[in-house]
């Protein structure tokens, strides 16, 4: 079911003399069938922006609206919604059938085959063999997935799931985020997944929501966030590596990339939007994945070539600065040889130097 | 909060908790200012003209009463108590630290169950073990010295320090004193240089807790100790006179008790809150 | 001279045996990464080398001298831990000089040192400040400063950018080996990422189960794992690893996986397992011999990448990892020529790797 941020805000210690703003003002719509990422670091307030979802917190300010109901006021029981815990939550004396079964004891229409259920959401998350062994004394990994299959296998208005994934062991990863993915989408369900990780956000999430500073920074398609960052702080968190920046100028012609010294560094002819003025500061930005090596007009001496098994990464040195480019295949010049390089002007970011935010992606303001 | 109601009772609430807490020292401070007469007054008044006989009484070590004047050595009380906690606490951190870490960073054979057997003293009841030490004392010639009575006194202060240090010393992350040794520098320096800066907090605050529990003893020093080396707590039995109990002396002596065990975590205050370990390792 | 030859090192913790009869070597000015799953006694045997573990038993030779008796401080080397391990109560130029206090230079020899290093690692400015005061990123470059400033011949690094933000990670991927080889200083590198151990080590050493099963360049563990065990953990996402049946063919054997066929040059183990890289699963919309049919699951990118969970009319499972989406639901999917390996479940070796794989269409 659809899910409406309208203006919310938490402020811990209201009135205090150092109140903190977890959350300002955000604004979020989920759309109904949609899996949503909140993606930031710790104390950026996504935390606090699921436990206001949840009820396990009170709004400061601002509505919260699912399905229609508002459910700011409801206590967490009335808002059905269903949660997977960062710290699993489960029930120590209780098997992990009956703990992934418990979720649907409150309801008479899903009760009924109940152990038919739990045998299936168990083998989709690989822990059938350890259905009738306890919490205790199970991996880290194990449990996480334990506590995710209890949240998956309840149909409610909202799946909120809180760093779901981070646990699991890296060997089954990249297969268990396809099969919960494909499961939530089968089903219809609506979901918020907070995590720290942009790898897990970006595999599971229809859009992101980036925070910092308890701000909503974007909130885009994975696609939006890497071409078309709002800020220099999503441009340079979202993405890894992480993307090149380089101080710059606009000139008549184009734009100035600047070396360490000042001095011009590479010259980018490209058509700039007619509000930039030229001698305006900048700052230019290159996705790894978009700096073409071996051929282009540019020429950089390699500091670092490095093999990653289905990908190369490699380091430039360009007028005094350190750019990184991805090659799908094995780059054969040597360290300390030169390599051309290039972009397609279509890649290219500008930042206002002051405040960051974008400016133009490519030629396009 | 967003029902004034609500906040209002919550403030009312705290009041009323903070005076039911603080009464009893509130009206310990009004009775050392009070003659015996004044106290005994039924109903008790808040209005009375203060007066600092007590006070007089206690310093000059004349107590003034119906049947004629008695010696009191209030002030010499108060020094033996300095002496006893002090020399306890001294001793118990020389011994307990290095123990504390011992047991914290090494695993040896019965290691758990001497951390044990050192707590389990606490629980055993001082009469029991008073008795056969008292008669010991008296054969090996430590009843009524200092250094006996300080030794007994590692009974209550050794096991906390022990305790409390320990568990600083367990949650410092041993990777900083393997770095420091990795480095070049011996295990001892390592301990001395690095360990017990980073536990210093806790070591703070158990040797403040263990002062505090010395200077409340009563038992130990009132069998072991007799006369010239008596503590305050025991001192103060001076004041049920044959003439009365003298209120009023009693609570100003516990006034004056009170003021080096305050001064102390007060000035101790500034060790139990800074975070030392903050920042070490990632956080 | 090698920088560092171990042999039959062994750490039991009581019945528990963590470490078990290894042996490694580094040679001079050489990264060696020891990679493996958690708890499978990387960090002791980083330990053990230096000095950390009273009960380890075996043979340690630095740089020509046999320092297994020595305790830590006599060993002369440098660590870098994953969570910093700075002295909080010191300031950055304190907790960079202390091997230098240790080896009891003069205070101008110590300050000239630490300047240098400081310089080189771009903290000179912030060498007064205390840990706390510090950014993550400046108390992993104090760490490192410290563990270099010695000039160890040796440095050992335990998982040291676990705890940092990408940024830092990237830039200390690239820069870390720089720094390494031009102070011809060897290394031995704990790390649980694939993609690190491939960017930072000349040699990689798989370290299972407190025993080292592979230790071979980078690429190669990459191309052909020694075992099962390490298919399954160098690579994110994993190699696919599909149970097969195998037949004798010719001098080799034929092996059928997830509907299709493949010869290897060996003999037919005993419970055949068919390993493919995702890069190397290929997908098409159309029908071509050497392919078989397969729905996508789900669609999961990862960076610039896509990854594609595909499940086969047989039930089989795999994922396949390419620069664009998929084109469409209903895919043909195949394998790349030379890359596939061959398993063995029953004792968890490889049997055969690519190059001597040969493709047969099904």
């Amino acid at each position: 079911m659809s899910l409406d941020l309208a203006s919310v805000s938490k402020v811990y210690g209201e009135g205090s003399r150092h109140p903190v703003h977890a959350v300002r003002t955000m604004d979020l719509a989920v759309g109904d069938g949609e899996i949503i990422a909140l993606l930031g670091s710790s104390g950026c307030g996504k935390t606090s922006t699921l436990r206001m979802i949840a009820g396990f917190e009170t709004v400061s300010s601002g509505a919260i609206h699912l399905a229609g109901r508002r459910i700011d006021d409801l206590p967490p029981a009335e808002r059905r919604v269903a949660m997977a815990f960062e710290g699993y939550a489960l029930y120590p004396p209780l098997t992990i059938a009956e703990n992934i079964g418990f979720a649907l004891r409150g309801d008479r229409s899903q009760a009924a085959n109940a152990p038919a259920q739990v045998r299936e959401i168990a083998e989709l998350l690989e822990i059938g063999p350890i259905l009738s062994r306890r919490p205790a004394g199970l991996s880290g990994g194990q449990q996480q997935r334990a506590s995710l299959a209890r949240a998956l296998i309840r149909s409610a208005d909202l799946h909120l799931l809180d760093e779901p994934m981070g646990q699991l062991e890296p060997q089954l990863r990249a297969v268990l985020r396809g099969r919960v993915k494909a499961r939530i989408k089968e089903r219809g369900y609506t979901a918020v997944l907070v995590t720290h990780d942009q790898g897990e956000a970006n595999a599971m999430a229809d859009r992101i929501a980036v925070m910092e500073a308890g701000e909503l920074q974007q909130y885009g398609t994975p696609a939006e966030l890497r071409d078309r960052p709002a800020n220099l702080f999503v441009a340079t968190f979202f993405g890894e590596p992480p993307m090149n920046t380089l101080p710059g100028i606009v000139t008549e012609g184009g734009y100035d990339a600047l070396g360490a010294d000042g001095a011009v560094a590479l010259e980018i002819g490209l058509t700039v939007p007619h509000r930039l003025a030229a001698g305006r500061r900048v700052v230019l930005g290159l996705r790894p994945h978009r700096l073409h090596l071996g051929r282009g007009d540019y020429r950089g001496v390699i500091v670092s070539n490095q093999w990653l098994g289905d990908q190369a990464h490699v380091a430039i040195e360009a007028a005094g600065k350190m750019l990184i480019g991805i090659h799908p295949e094995r780059l054969a010049e040597r360290v300390g040889e030169t390599v051309g390089f290039g972009f397609d002007s279509g890649d290219l970011h500008v930042f206002d130097a002051e405040n960051g935010v974008a400016l133009a992606h490519g030629g396009v303001a | 909060m967003r029902n004034p109601v609500l906040k209002a009772l919550r403030v009312i609430a705290r009041i009323v908790i903070v005076l039911f807490f603080m009464f009893p020292i509130f009206w310990i401070v009004l009775m050392s200012f009070q003659t015996n007469a004044q106290i005994l007054t039924l109903p008790p008044s808040l209005i009375f003209k203060p007066s600092l006989a007590n006070y007089v009484t206690l310093i000059t070590g004349h107590l003034q009463t119906s049947v004629g004047t008695l010696d009191v050595a209030f002030l010499q009380n108060l020094g033996n108590s300095l002496i006893l906690s002090v020399g306890a606490v001294i001793v118990s951190l020389v011994l307990g630290v290095p123990a504390a870490y011992a047991f914290a960073r090494f695993r040896f054979r019965l290691g758990e169950d001497m951390a044990f057997t050192l707590l389990s003293l606490k629980f055993a009841p001082a009469l029991l073990v008073l008795l056969p030490l008292s008669l010991e004392f008296q054969m090996v010639g430590l009843d009524n010295t200092y250094i006996g009575l300080i030794w007994i006194y590692q009974l209550i202060t050794l096991p906390l320090i022990l305790w409390i240090v320990r568990g600083y010393f367990e949650d410092a992350s041993p990777d900083i004193e393997y770095a420091y040794r990795v480095d070049g520098h011996s295990w001892l320096k390592g301990f001395l240089k690095i360990a017990i800066p980073l536990a210093r907090p806790g070591i703070a605050a158990a040797g403040l807790l263990a002062f505090i529990f010395a200077w409340n003893n009563f038992i130990y020093a009132l069998v072991l100790a007799s006369g010239d080396k008596q503590p305050v707590t025991v001192g103060a039995l001076a004041f049920v006179t044959a003439s009365g109990i003298q209120y009023g002396q009693i609570a100003a002596a516990v006034v004056l008790s009170i003021i080096p065990t305050l001064a102390i975590a007060l000035y101790a205050q500034r060790w139990l809150v800074e975070g030392l370990s903050l920042g070490a390792v990632k956080g | 001279m090698n920088a560092l030859d171990v042999s039959a090192l062994s750490v039991s913790y009581g019945a528990n045996e963590v470490l078990r009869d290894v042996a490694l070597d580094v040679r001079p000015s050489e990264r060696v990464v020891l990679f493996g799953p958690s708890g499978s006694g990387k960090t002791v045997m980083l330990r053990a080398i230096a000095g950390l573990e009273p009960g380890a038993i075996g043979r340690i030779v630095l740089a020509g001298r046999d320092v297994s008796l020595e305790p830590p401080e006599a060993r002369r080397l440098g660590m870098a831990f994953q969570n910093f391990a700075l002295y909080p109560h010191m300031p950055a130029r304190e907790n960079i000089a202390s091997p230098l206090r240790a080896q009891k230079l003069g205070a101008g020899a110590i300050e000239a040192k630490v300047r240098a290093v400081a310089e080189l690692l771009k903290i000179d400015h912030v060498l007064d400040h205390f840990p706390r005061q510090l950014s993550n990123g400046q108390k992993q470059r104090t760490a490192l400063a410290r563990a270099l400033v010695g000039e160890p011949k040796l440095i050992l690094f335990d998982d040291p950018l676990r705890n940092v933000d990408a940024k830092l990670r990237y830039e200390m991927r690239i820069e870390l080996p720089r720094l390494l080889a031009r102070r011809e200083t060897a290394a031995i590198y704990v790390t649980q990422d694939f993609r690190e151990a491939m960017a930072i080590g000349d040699r990689v050493a798989v370290l299972i189960g407190g025993a080292i099963v592979q230790f071979a360049p980078a690429d190669v563990v990459y191309d052909r794992p020694a075992t099962l065990a390490i298919a399954r953990l160098f690579g994110d996402p994993p190699m696919n690893l599909i149970p097969a049946r195998g037949e004798a063919h010719g001098a080799g054997v034929r092996v059928h996986a997830a509907g299709l066929a493949f010869g290897f040059d060996a003999k037919p183990p005993e419970e055949p397992v068919f390993g493919i890289r995702p890069e190397a699963v290929t997908l098409s919309a159309g029908k071509a011999p050497g392919r078989v049919a397969a729905q996508v699951v789900a669609v999961t990118p990862m960076n610039e990448r896509y990854l594609v969970l595909l499940r086969t009319d047989d039930g089989t499972e795999l994922v396949a990892s390419h620069d664009a989406p998929p084109p469409g639901a209903d895919l043909w999917i195949g394998v790349e020529p030379g890359r596939g390996a061959l398993f063995d479940a029953a004792t968890g070796l490889g049997v055969a790797s690519s190059s001597s794989a040969e493709e047969i269409a099904a």
